[in-house]
């Protein structure tokens, strides 16, 4: 299947924990839901409701909360520009933490900023519920001949 | 900033095997959870990369005084090989810690001692709240 079908067939779905290929329990356990998947401006926004153990001190969210958010939809984003027999591996991924947040609900935003072959060139920003940035991205990807498991 | 680097131990699986001050290295070994783990069966990058700053942080936590504390800025990270669900050990050591700022590398490796990440940070020092 077409690699575009199978995640919007996934997350624009009420949540069922399937994000990308298969069963996922990371996005489960971030109540990850598809907000936008844009092809024609190659970007997507992914809203998360991180659980307790993602959270450090006075219910704030920690680097690797952070980190972890960011890396979806700066990786998955690049499904946008690759074939449909193709699917993005990360290589490079660069973050800036500028503020964390107790906020119940963050939103992670992944655009494409450019293709060279098989390498694509993504940023991202992560902005909890309230407008603040929390933290930014840069991802290097490879488009790699998808897999999927089973 | 108030990052806790702490809570992030926790949930990557991880603990510490040593730490030594006077080199300004850390080791920990993360025995990543199952919900880190992506569908395809790799466990997810930024939770590498969790897994490098926490080594780094610590490293560079370890010369701090009492009236410090460290919190990573930026952070790069570069994925040479997949990340099955499994035990993994990272090493990291601070090159230059000043009043402000610290800057350090990390390597992460499989069972088998092959290499999966590596990183570098650099750390704010700031004083403890």
């Amino acid at each position: 299947m077409n690699p575009d079908l199978k995640l919007l067939n996934s997350l624009a779905q009420p949540f069922n924990g399937d994000l990308y290929y298969g069963v996922n329990p990371l996005s489960a356990a971030l109540e990850a839901r598809l907000l936008d998947y844009d092809r024609a401006n190659r970007l997507m926004r992914i809203s998360f409701a991180p659980p307790a153990r993602y959270r450090g001190a006075e219910h704030r969210i920690g680097r690797a909360a952070a980190a972890i958010m960011l890396d979806f939809p700066v990786g998955v984003v690049g499904l946008t520009v690759l074939d449909a027999d193709q699917a993005p591996a990360s290589t490079r991924f660069d973050l800036l933490f500028i503020a964390s947040s107790d906020a119940r609900r963050f939103i992670a935003t992944g655009w494409v900023i450019g293709r060279h072959g098989n390498t694509v060139f993504t940023r991202g920003e992560l902005h909890d519920e309230h407008g603040t940035l929390c933290a930014t991205a840069q991802s290097t990807l490879s488009a790699v001949p998808t897999v999927r498991p089973g | 900033m108030g990052f806790e680097s702490s809570a992030d131990l926790q949930l990557l699986g991880g603990r510490v095997l040593r730490t030594d001050r006077d080199a300004a290295t850390a080791e920990l070994e993360f025995d990543t959870p199952a919900d880190l783990v992506q569908g395809a069966g790799a466990v997810q990058g930024g939770a590498i990369g969790a897994m490098l700053e926490a080594t780094m942080s610590i490293a560079a936590s370890l010369a701090l005084r009492d009236n410090q504390r460290c919190e990573t800025s930026a952070l790069n990270v570069a994925f040479l090989r997949g990340a099955p669900k499994g035990l993994y050990r990272a090493h990291a050591r601070v090159d230059r810690q000043g009043g402000k700022l610290a800057f350090a590398q990390a390597r992460l490796v499989d069972r088998e001692d092959r290499l999966v990440a590596t990183a570098g940070a650099t750390l704010t020092i700031t004083a403890a709240q």
